[in-house]
């Protein structure tokens, strides 16, 4: 499956931001937030999952995320995330970062210089 | 297009490029699976068989060694380089001075009983056994195990860093090791000031050597020193016990002949019983603690006050010489010219002194205390003791640097 690379970047940029998202409504473990994301997006966002166990590793590292062990009914028992006070703050940081980078991306995008100026 | 990798292939090449303890790989090799279960079942419910959606799960991961890798970092975020180094140096420390201390126990009982069996060997035989744990041998037996401390601490060091950093033991043996080399060598070449020989400055040297080399070979956990029942702790303490007695009675039974000897110093001077104006009183060569404070003086005092102008005008000089010698057959042959000389002109009362040399091969010497008349007469005073030029002390970097 190819995939555009530009998008591929921009995930990995934006997978912090995708992740602490998602988790913001409840604890999920590492398969349901990529699921969570993809659906999110309408399939938009196929989030690699290479990079998402990083991520998740990262914020946890970083005071962002907190996981823990929890056996399931059925099969092998699962890493469960859940976002910490340090991950709320770090969303909003990142929310108002986005905002004002898409922002600036769609001023340049729709400016158009007055022609035989 | 590469071969697709199975799920053990995949998890396998994962955990070769991570770079965490292995406590830490096994939960991501855990999570690994069990989000491949999930992802696998997900595309077999969206139609696929069993093993595309099995590799669609796995191809989805992408590169097992980059996620490896990348995981290996993103854990490493929080431990930073300072206490990274400061739990190096904190192992490094706790485990080299506990390890030290053991070989140094060891050491020390394997002298004892050495000793013990040396003397008693030398009472069946006859034959001489001073010097055998002393000088060379010594050095011999001080550089080997130095060198193996040194490996040994390369060895098992990397398991113990590698633990308290919090990364794989792979990942910290080259720097354990490189790191070991410069340590120990700035320690060894400009800190640590010793008894040195030729021996001991060639074969200390190699001590860091050793750690690098292990280092790079390192036990893959964590070693701690064998632990022994209270019977083999009992046996051990006999044996030292056992040693440490024998030695002493053996020492005490020990009859040392040669120390005596009498020496011929009709070369460099006459005998001062032939000397009428020698009425006073002069203390015989002082050593100091030769092994400690190589300090050496004499001194003279003219006792009868109406000989003085006599003696000041038949001697000019008071001196103190130390001379190398051979000693054969009991019999002490000074060599061609003194180590080392104070004088001082002459008075009722003299005092000279002087440090003894300590050349880089300890040599026996003679300390003679001499006056010299001012016809160029030498009259020997008093031949001094023998002893042996105390050990050159220093660094590495002294011993190598500074002229010989």
């Amino acid at each position: 499956m190819a995939r555009d690379p530009l998008r591929t970047e921009l995930m990995k940029g934006a997978m912090a931001y995708l992740v602490l998202s998602v988790l913001r409504e409840g604890e999920l473990y590492g398969y349901q937030i990529a699921v969570k994301i993809r659906e999110r997006s309408d399939g938009a966002f196929l989030p690699s999952e290479g990079s998402l166990y990083p991520t998740l590793h990262r914020l946890e590292t970083e005071g962002g995320l907190e996981a823990v062990w929890r056996a399931g009914d059925r099969g092998p028992r699962r890493r469960w995330y859940r976002i910490t006070p340090t991950g709320h703050a770090k969303l909003a940081a990142l929310e108002e970062e986005w905002a004002a980078f898409s922002s600036a991306v769609h001023r340049v995008a729709a400016r158009r210089e007055p022609s035989g100026a | 297009m590469p071969d697709p990798l199975d799920r053990a292939t995949f998890l396998l090449r994962v955990a070769d490029a991570v770079d965490l303890q292995p406590a830490e790989v096994g939960e991501v090799l855990e999570e690994l699976t069990s989000h491949l279960s999930d992802a696998a079942a997900g595309w077999r419910a969206a139609g696929l068989d069993v093993d595309d959606a099995e590799q669609r799960a796995i191809r989805s991961l992408g590169d097992p060694a980059t996620l490896g890798h990348e995981l290996g970092r993103a854990r490493h975020r929080r431990r930073h380089l300072l206490a990274a180094v400061g739990g190096a140096a904190f192992s490094a420390l706790g485990f080299g001075a506990a390890s030290l201390a053991m070989v140094w126990l060891l050491a020390a009982a394997v002298v004892l009983c050495a000793l013990s069996a040396l003397i008693a060997i030398t009472q069946v035989t006859g034959m001489s056994g001073s010097g055998w744990l002393t000088g060379p041998s010594a050095s011999v037996g001080t550089v080997v195990l130095a060198v193996l401390w040194f490996a040994w601490m390369g060895w098992a060091l990397p398991a113990r860093v590698a633990r308290r950093v919090g990364r794989s033991v792979r990942g910290v043996r080259l720097a354990v090791g490189i790191g070991g080399l410069v340590a120990w060598s700035v320690v060894l070449w400009t800190l640590y000031s010793t008894d040195m020989d030729w021996i001991l400055a060639i074969g200390l040297p190699l001590g860091p050597v050793a750690f690098l080399l292990a280092a790079l070979r390192p036990a893959t956990s964590v070693t701690t020193f064998p632990r022994t029942t209270a019977r083999g702790r009992l046996a051990l303490l006999l044996a030292v016990v056992a040693a440490t007695t024998g030695a002493g009675f053996a020492t005490v039974q020990a009859n040392d002949s040669s120390s005596w000897w009498s020496g011929d110093v009709s070369s460099i001077g006459v005998a001062s019983d032939t000397e009428p104006l020698l009425a006073g009183s002069g203390s015989p060569v002082n050593w100091g603690d030769v092994q400690g404070g190589p300090g050496l003086f004499a001194s003279y005092v003219v006792g009868d006050p109406s000989r003085v102008a006599a003696f000041e005008q038949r001697f000019s000089t008071f001196r103190l010489e130390v001379w190398p010698v051979t000693v054969v057959d009991h019999q002490v042959n000074l060599g061609p010219a003194p180590l080392a000389v104070a004088a001082t002109p002459v008075a009722s009362e003299m005092v000279v002194g002087l440090d003894v040399p300590s050349p880089r091969s300890p040599v026996q010497v003679e300390a003679v205390v001499v006056l010299v008349a001012r016809d160029g007469t030498r009259v020997v005073l008093d031949p001094g003791g023998l002893d042996r030029t105390p050990p050159w002390k220093g660094t590495l970097l002294d011993w190598w640097c500074t002229s010989r």
